[in-house]
């Protein structure tokens, strides 16, 4: 490794309700991403031309989010033309490569600075709207797949989670997530998105909301229609040992439907120091990794492990874990198997509160953690995601 | 030419006649390959001369039969890459003279006269307008599922672009075969004809009128019924219809998945593409080791069933014009309905006469509740059937069947007051699952006459009666017996008397290895789920509550008695234990009380395993056992009893074993049958894991000698 990778900053838009009438739903996926273009570029009057590369992650990457819609929206925005640009697909856990990717870049000094970030329009481009290899009837057959959040079901029932204990979890996100913004937690890194004329559209997190357990024991379970249409009996495949598998998961405790986009500036110390800019983190490791697919939840635990034991660390040196609440049980998973406590994880809420714009959420919970260590002045963060397929991915950081 | 006949007339009209020399029907062989070409080569030469083709059969009332099954037995499995290349090109060459039919530039119609299934089907797709006769013999369908197969000249490829991916799917996986109406209604065929004159006739109007017909797909402006994949109307299908197959097949057969996914990848591309998909996909089926044995089980040995290898040879065909049943339960009744469905009389006789009443509404509901049954033939059935009292009625009967309780005295009294009445030569036949046939024989005055006929329950619907012979029983009662059970459309297996006969012991392995498990501690879900994805179509804890435990316990409690009188002690197994306590201790007799291995809703459907079993019989956790071993124990514990039963001379038949297996008592059908799965196991293989088996779960995995010889000799079972 020849150089450090720094995160000089980290931003992102407001999440909006990702249906028709979400507060993002007018706004084209490529104008989420030039909005952050555009603001971190005034932020730090930055010379764009001395950035080399930009990434961004999309799940949907078809039609308005099509192609690469990076280099697309760089052209289409004030940037420098010798940025380069490529779109990225790594399931939930695009984001968070997308700034592995750029850190690993000038980590091994083939680039100085680059962007890195993701956008994802769900109210636009729905899950699936790009199809699937997996989709494929023979693949299908051969892979053993089934819909993500009937997944979630099988692993807390495989944990002993209930759906109390899911409900409990979500309650809680709500109620960090509430604070954090009440208090201003989030100020610094949202950035409201405005329309052609300067105009705000949205200012901020739409979907954070008033919550009780009582309210959420309520819902209906999301993903009984997959457990009845053939998944349930297809995840016996893998899991013979159940018998039948127990709902448990709701739109209150699952993350939320969201449109959002993130952005992160990364760079070499030189190149930092060049333009002026102060480093606020150092990425110490990274990390990915597969587990068993049919399941393909499971994958945060082993990634943050291989991870830390990258950074030549232990559980204990974290200060803070970020771990995206794709569903609770996934949270409830990872502070078992790790041994995190509540008060060392997603202490400003996550997903379940604030939704996860797929492509977007890796990079946007990078920022999260970041400004939370600054603002209780700890050190070192540990930020992880689950994603289709069985993928983790970890990413490790230090304030400098 | 000795398999095509071309003949043209004034008009410029071809007939194309398929007359194969010195066979009574035409196949899709050899000849066929070199004929086909050649007969295509000659009508491109035509040029414009050539105005329409009408193509038929020589044979009356014989169409074509499908490919030759006996020619993908004998490839080999797994060639190497050279042949792999060769196999798939013949596979499109073979198909490419249909091509060239449907491209002749001619309107193309088929005069469908007989059955035409497979390959005799393709060819009528092939065509542009398809006519069949309105005739019982035509029969019309792509059933090489059925076999393990797809239809591979074209069938997916051409069905799925005239009727739509749903309806293609549906006829091809079922393998579904079409009467001439349901045909015509299901869109295989455009129109009836009253006879062949008819038909041709038809088929020259058609011609005429349709000088530029071409197929479907070849109109502008076509798109496939029903939608392409990728369209939100098909997405059903193509999202949850490749996990409902995995689902229904456990993943145990090749040809449902590989069928849905050909008509779902086909429909994706154009037309030539699809057929080189087509192609593929079928070549993978002939490379594969359970088409093999299903060609093998349901084609190979269910001819040689057929055809009478069991039956004695050298006695006429036999015909039962009235039959006698006793007992009128739903056995009796099933039984009953069955023969006069057959167009048999049958007396149904009952201890009085509101019992065997009952009996005969047990019949006109299977009429009810039979598809297939109209209100006239209902009518038709039940006046064959003559519900009585009397045992005098029962006189002029060419066989009885007593379908009474499972009891030896019941039995013997029955067969006593029968035979009293009944002519010195009628054939007595006791249906039981177990009780043996010579000991009940000892109650008849003429014990070669006396027979064993083991019906399935419900017997209006189960395919399979297994015929055991008494030690006295002669060759015409057997005869008798057998033609009796194909007339009432069932297979015929035979086996000699010996406690439990073939099916009920082979199944009563898997059923005591399960409650060993249980006992064990494993994990019930394991054990049921083991035996779903074994593809058995009931676990063994459902099966034991569909049976009742109080039966078994009962059962158990007799033969310790009976061991008892016989001053020997007999140790309860760990399974008969597990019964016990269910039934004594727990209060869970069975399904039919509601309470079980599983719990059941008020209208008796399963709802889960009991929760208490946990607490039962894992109390400190579930045992720790290879999922492998679970599922193995429960196939292995059957077929490794029925390789002793061989060993014992109790069955001889390969082919009765496979098909008796499969169709009285659910074992996996992708296996081929209890015999033909060591053969694709492996025999050597086999036996080493079931010396594994034993090591590790005890003397009932022991291989046999049998067995081990085989292994030895490199002998297979065929």
């Amino acid at each position: 490794m020849t150089q450090d990778a720094f995160i000089y900053d980290a931003i992102r838009t407001p999440r909006g309700k990702g249906k028709p009438g979400g507060g993002l739903y007018e706004v084209k996926p490529i104008d989420l991403v030039t909005n952050l273009l555009e603001e971190m570029k005034v932020r730090h009057d930055l010379d764009t031309s001395q950035v080399d590369d930009f990434i961004c992650a999309t799940g949907e990457p078809v039609n308005e989010q099509g192609q690469n819609i990076a280099k697309t929206a760089l052209v289409y925005s004030s940037w420098d033309d010798a940025v380069s640009g490529a779109q990225l697909h790594r399931y939930c856990a695009g984001g968070l490569d997308a700034v592995n990717n750029i850190a690993m870049k000038i980590m091994s000094g083939m680039e100085s600075m680059g962007v890195a970030g993701g956008v994802e329009s769900m109210s636009r481009l729905g899950i699936g709207a790009s199809g699937a290899a997996a989709g494929d009837a023979w693949v299908a057959m051969q892979s053993y797949g089934i819909s993500q959040g009937l997944a979630a079901d099988l692993m807390a029932g495989l944990d002993g989670f209930t759906r109390e204990d899911v409900d409990r979890y979500a309650c809680e996100s709500q109620r960090r997530a509430a604070h954090a913004r009440d208090n201003g937690y989030f100020d610094k890194s949202l950035v409201p998105v405005t329309d052609l004329n300067g105009v705000t559209v949205l200012d901020s997190d739409e979907l954070i909301r008033p919550t009780d357990l009582a309210g959420l024991a309520e819902l209906n379970p999301s993903f009984t229609l997959f457990n009845d249409f053939g998944h349930g009996d297809f995840l016996k495949f893998k899991y013979p040992q159940v018998e039948k598998v127990e709902c448990i998961h709701t739109p209150g405790n699952s993350s939320g439907v969201v449109d959002g986009a993130s952005l992160v500036l990364l760079g070499n110390r030189q190149a930092g120091e060049d333009q002026g800019l102060k480093p606020r983190a150092r990425i110490r490791a990274m990390a990915v990794t597969g587990t068993e697919p049919t399941i393909m939840l499971a994958g945060p635990a082993p990634a943050s492990e291989k991870a830390l034991k990258l950074a030549g660390m232990g559980k204990e040196d974290i200060d803070l874990f970020e771990l995206n609440e794709a569903f609770a049980a996934v949270v409830l998973r990872y502070q078992r198997l790790m041994g995190v406590d509540d008060d060392r994880i997603n202490v400003n809420g996550g997903a379940i509160a604030m939704g996860h714009p797929i492509g977007a959420t890796g990079a946007i919970v990078l920022g999260t953690l970041l400004d939370e260590l600054e603002r209780r002045d700890l050190t070192t963060g540990l930020v992880t995601l689950c994603a289709g397929g069985g993928i983790g991915i970890a990413t490790i950081i230090e304030r400098v | 030419m000795s398999y095509i006949r071309l003949e043209k007339d004034a008009d410029g009209i071809v007939e194309l006649i398929f007359d194969q020399q010195g066979k009574s029907v035409n196949v899709m062989g050899d000849e066929y390959a070199e004929a086909m070409p050649a007969a295509l080569d000659e009508l491109e030469a035509m040029g414009d001369a050539l105005k329409g083709l009408y193509i038929r059969s020589g044979k009356p009332g014989q169409f074509f039969a499908g490919g030759d099954i006996s020619l993908m037995l004998e490839m080999d499995l797994d060639p190497p890459q050279a042949e792999r290349e060769a196999m798939f090109r013949d596979l499109l060459a073979a198909k490419e003279p249909l091509a060239r039919i449907e491209r002749l530039g001619v309107p193309v119609a088929v005069g469908i006269n007989g059955p035409a299934l497979g390959g005799g089907y393709e060819i009528a797709l092939a065509c542009h307008y398809r006519i069949a006769l309105d005739s019982p013999g035509v029969k019309i369908g792509l059933p090489e599922a059925m076999l393990g197969l797809l239809p591979g000249a074209g069938g997916i490829v051409r069905m799925v672009r005239m009727l739509g991916m749903q309806d293609a799917l549906t006829l091809i996986s079922q393998g579904k075969q079409l009467n001439a109406s349901g045909a015509l209604e299901q869109g295989l065929v455009h129109e009836l004809a009253a006879d062949e004159d008819q038909m041709a006739a038809r088929a020259r109007a058609w011609i005429k009128a349709n000088p530029d017909a071409r197929q479907p797909w070849e109109e502008p402006g076509y798109s496939i019924p029903g939608g392409a994949p990728g369209d939100d109307s098909t997405q059903g299908l193509t999202y949850f219809g490749p996990v409902s197959v995995m689902n229904q097949t456990k993943g145990n057969m090749t040809a449902p998945q590989v069928i849905i996914a050909a008509v779902i990848d086909t429909a994706r591309v154009d037309y030539a593409t699809a057929h080189k998909i087509e192609s593929r996909y079928f070549q993978r089926l002939l490379l594969d080791q359970v088409s093999r044995n299903m060609m093998t089980t349901f084609f190979v040995q269910m001819n040689q069933l057929d055809a009478g290898a069991s039956r004695p040879q050298g006695i006429d065909q036999t015909e039962v014009r009235k039959l006698g049943i006793l007992g009128a339960g739903v056995m009796g009744a099933g039984i009953a309905f069955a023969a006069a469905r057959a167009g048999i009389d049958v007396v149904l006789k009952d201890l009085n006469q509101e019992n065997a009443d009952q009996g005969k509404a047990y019949a006109a509901l299977a009429c009810d509740k039979h598809r297939r049954i109209d209100e006239a033939q209902a009518k038709q059935i039940l006046a064959r059937i003559h519900p009585t009292a009397q045992l005098g009625d029962l006189a002029d009967c060419d066989l009885v069947i007593e379908a009474v309780f499972e009891n030896r005295e019941v039995k013997a009294a029955v067969t006593r007051e029968t035979e009293a009445v009944l002519a010195e030569s009628t054939v007595f036949a006791s249906n039981t699952s177990a009780l043996p046939i010579t000991e009940l024989a000892q109650a008849s005055t003429r014990p070669q006459y006396f027979i064993g006929m083991h019906f399935f329950s419900p017997a209006e619907k189960m395919p399979l009666v297994e015929i055991i012979t008494g030690e006295q029983t002669s060759d015409a009662a057997l005869a008798r017996a057998f033609d009796l059970a194909q007339k009432l459309g069932k297979k015929p297996i035979v086996v000699k008397d010996a406690p439990g006969f073939f099916t009920t012991r082979v199944i009563g392995q898997t059923i005591t290895q399960g409650q060993r498990m249980l006992a064990e501690g494993v994990n019930p879900a394991l054990i049921e789920n083991g035996a779903a994805f074994n593809g058995s179509p009931m676990g063994p804890l459902e099966t034991l509550d569909t049976i009742s435990l109080e039966t078994a316990h009962h059962a158990a409690r007799q033969q310790q008695a009976d061991a008892g009188a016989r001053g020997e002690t007999v140790e309860p197994g760990a399974e008969s234990e597990v019964i016990r306590i269910m039934v004594e201790e727990v209060g869970r007799p069975g399904k039919a009380k509601g309470a079980g291995f599983y719990d059941y809703d008020d209208k008796g459907r399963k709802v889960q395993t009991w929760p208490g079993l946990k607490q039962l019989f894992a109390p400190q956790g579930y045992a720790d056992i290879p999922y492998q071993d679970v599922k193995d124990r429960l196939l292995f514990s059957q077929v490794l009893e029925a390789i002793r039963i061989m060993e014992e001379g109790v069955l001889t038949s390969v082919a009765d074993g496979n098909i008796g297996s499969i169709m009285g008592i659910g074992f996996p059908p992708h296996t081929g049958g209890v015999y033909q799965c060591v053969n694709a196991y492996g025999v050597a293989a086999f036996a080493a894991r079931a010396r594994e088996l034993a090591a590790r779960y005890g003397e009932a995995f022991e291989p046999p000698q049998l067995l081990l010889d085989m292994a030895k000799d490199g002998r297979v079972f065929g």
